[in-house]
């Protein structure tokens, strides 16, 4: 609480520490290339058997939206998973976390950085496998750059509230069971995160709109309920 | 002990339960002729109704209405059953805890006093 | 120990007068006639389920500003009793959806954000198991306090998902007669009553096995 408000003292200060941590998150992240191929695969897998199981006949045009949809937030709530793991798990390893800490850097600034980053990351990783899970589905005709582009945003948005909650629950079970616990207690959490960001991309998909105006005011309310919740709540994960 | 407790009550919701869904409450049968006077009874000595139109539709709405309760009343005792038994469940996770707790407290006093534990346990 | 003694005598007497007034008094709804009377302890089990994730939240606060282990045992055994009220909710709503409109899941948005709930809370237990003592009650604490955050989210996305997001939610609510408004707030004071005594029972087993598994290790250490 007292770094709270340390950090309105010194705006800048706080703004430097952030960048560098952004930065330090970041590199490790381009420097861990065999999470990066695991992610890929593992949406390329998540991908070949929902199409598989759809069959080699193209569905109906709505439908097709809904697979897509489907298959795009399965991939990425997985993908999610393992990269924010991935990322504590190294910082932790190595005593990363703990040197940090030992510079006297707010521990809600270490959790803003870690979201900030792994927003990042998340996002282009997902901006990256979009375009061929769509070509695999062969959704990709149908939809146009200025669609493509709202579908990214609309999953940025997602991944924001994704990694708001998902940090600071990897954090305590990076400690714990890894990846299988965060699956079991991420998942009821982010419920309102993937059903509005699945509505939004089928609605983006069948009819190049965003559709309707809750779903997208949900991600919003729902990024801002657990920033600013987490915020509060991470130097109690941390501590000790 | 506590497993016999389990077993029990998990006899008893399976007894009642099959109970409840082999046998078959019988339908509440009402006589023609009652059928007849309590209509007569309303109508009053007025006769300007058709009276064999209006007992068959009352026999019929009557049908209607039994034939689905021993149906219904299935639903709702399984459904007061199932409350019966989650809680009873819970009670009984609640005595293994204190079955287990008083194991324990034996254990340590065994540790402790070996000679006095010995008389307590007489005492009880 | 005068208020437990008085929360034991009253809670079989308000358990009876329960039964009496859903059997005895409340009169029969038009349509579904019996199957309608699932609805009182149904409901009510939701009702307990969510005062009892409340309490689950606030002793987590408390715990995270006092520090006391007592605040984080009452948390975790009303998350407990929580799952407990939440299963009785899991098991009444599908029998009383087949029998009256003939389906077991109808999705109903209530019945699913209970459901979402209910993972939740296994997931609490899930941390709390799978993390090691010292940062048992603190992880937990946090995942309390996140958990219940999310509960009005759930519940009214679920909503507006169930009703197509097209139009405004409509208010499905029937018209409830006074007889069973009175019976229903009867059946919802004994259920969390019966709550209230059985989170009082579990309370203090688990502060004895606290003390106990305390005792032990110093006796053991020596």
């Amino acid at each position: 609480m007292v770094y709270g408000v340390a950090i309105f003292q010194t705006p800048m200060i706080a703004f430097h520490q952030a960048l560098w941590l952004v930065r330090k998150d970041l590199s490790l992240h381009l420097r861990s290339k065999n999470v990066l191929a695991l992610v890929f695969i593992f949406s390329l897998l998540v991908v070949l058997v929902f199409n598989f199981a759809f069959g080699p006949t193209p569905l109906p045009a709505e439908d097709q939206g809904r697979l897509t949809a489907s298959v795009l937030w399965t991939a990425f709530s997985f993908a999610g998973i393992i990269t924010l793991t991935r990322s504590i798990e190294i910082d932790r390893a190595y005593g990363g976390l703990d040197a940090v800490r030992l510079t006297g850097t707010a521990p809600s600034l270490i959790y803003l950085s870690k979201v900030v980053s792994n927003v990042i990351w998340l996002t282009l990783i997902q901006a990256a496998i979009t375009p061929v899970a769509l070509l695999f589905l062969e959704a990709l005709d149908q939809v146009s750059w200025l669609s493509l582009l709202k579908l990214i945003v609309v999953l940025a948005m997602g991944t924001i509230g994704f990694c708001a909650v998902g940090v600071i629950l990897a954090t305590m079970s990076v400690r714990a069971g890894g990846e299988s616990l965060l699956t079991v207690i991420l998942f009821p959490l982010i419920f309102p995160v993937i059903m509005a960001g699945a509505k939004c991309t089928v609605s983006i998909l069948t009819t190049s709109t965003i559709g309707n105006r809750f779903w997208i005011s949900l991600l919003v309310t729902y990024s801002l309920v657990f920033l600013s919740c987490s915020y509060l709540l991470f130097e109690f994960v941390i501590e000790g | 002990m506590s497993k016999f407790n389990l077993i029990t009550i998990v006899v008893a919701f399976l007894t009642f339960t099959t109970v409840f869904n082999i046998t078959r409450q019988p339908d509440i049968i009402v006589p023609g002729e009652r059928i007849e006077t309590t209509v007569s009874d309303i109508l009053g000595n007025d006769t300007q109704y058709d009276e064999t139109e209006i007992q068959q539709i009352v026999t019929q709405a009557i049908q209607i209405l039994n034939d689905g309760q021993s149906r219904r009343l299935k639903y709702l005792i399984s459904a007061y059953f199932v409350v019966w038994l989650i809680l009873m469940l819970y009670i009984f996770h609640l005595s293994q805890k204190q079955e287990q707790l008083q194991t324990e407290l034996d254990l340590l006093n065994n540790q402790l006093q070996p000679d006095k534990a010995k008389e307590d346990r007489k005492g009880i | 120990m005068p208020v437990a003694t008085a929360l034991y005598v009253v809670t079989p007497i308000a358990l009876f007068a329960a039964l009496y007034s859903v059997f005895g008094y409340a009169e029969y709804e038009g349509t579904m006639l019996e199957v309608q009377k699932i609805f009182y302890f149904h409901v009510s089990s939701a009702f307990t389920a969510f005062t009892a994730f409340a309490v689950t939240c606030i002793c987590s606060i408390a715990y995270l500003v006092k520090r006391c282990v007592k605040y984080d045992l009452v948390a975790a055994k009303s998350a407990e009793l929580g799952l407990v009220f939440c299963t009785i909710v899991l098991t009444t709503g599908p029998i009383w959806a087949r029998s009256s409109w003939n389906t077991w899941w109808n999705w109903e948005p209530r019945l699913t954000s209970t459901l979402i709930l209910c993972l939740t809370y296994v997931g609490y237990f899930i941390l709390r198991t799978s993390v090691s003592t010292e940062q048992k009650e603190r992880f937990a604490s946090v995942f309390g306090i996140v958990a219940f955050l999310n509960v009005p989210i759930v519940y009214y996305s679920v909503k507006i998902w169930q009703t197509g997001g097209l139009h405004p939610p409509t208010t499905t609510r029937s018209h409830l007669a006074e007889s069973m408004k009175h019976a229903w707030l009867v059946s919802w004071l004994a259920l969390t009553l019966i709550y209230a005594s059985l989170l009082k029972l579990n309370i203090g087993f688990s502060w004895a096995q606290y003390r106990l598994n305390k005792l032990q290790a110093r006796t053991y250490s020596n």
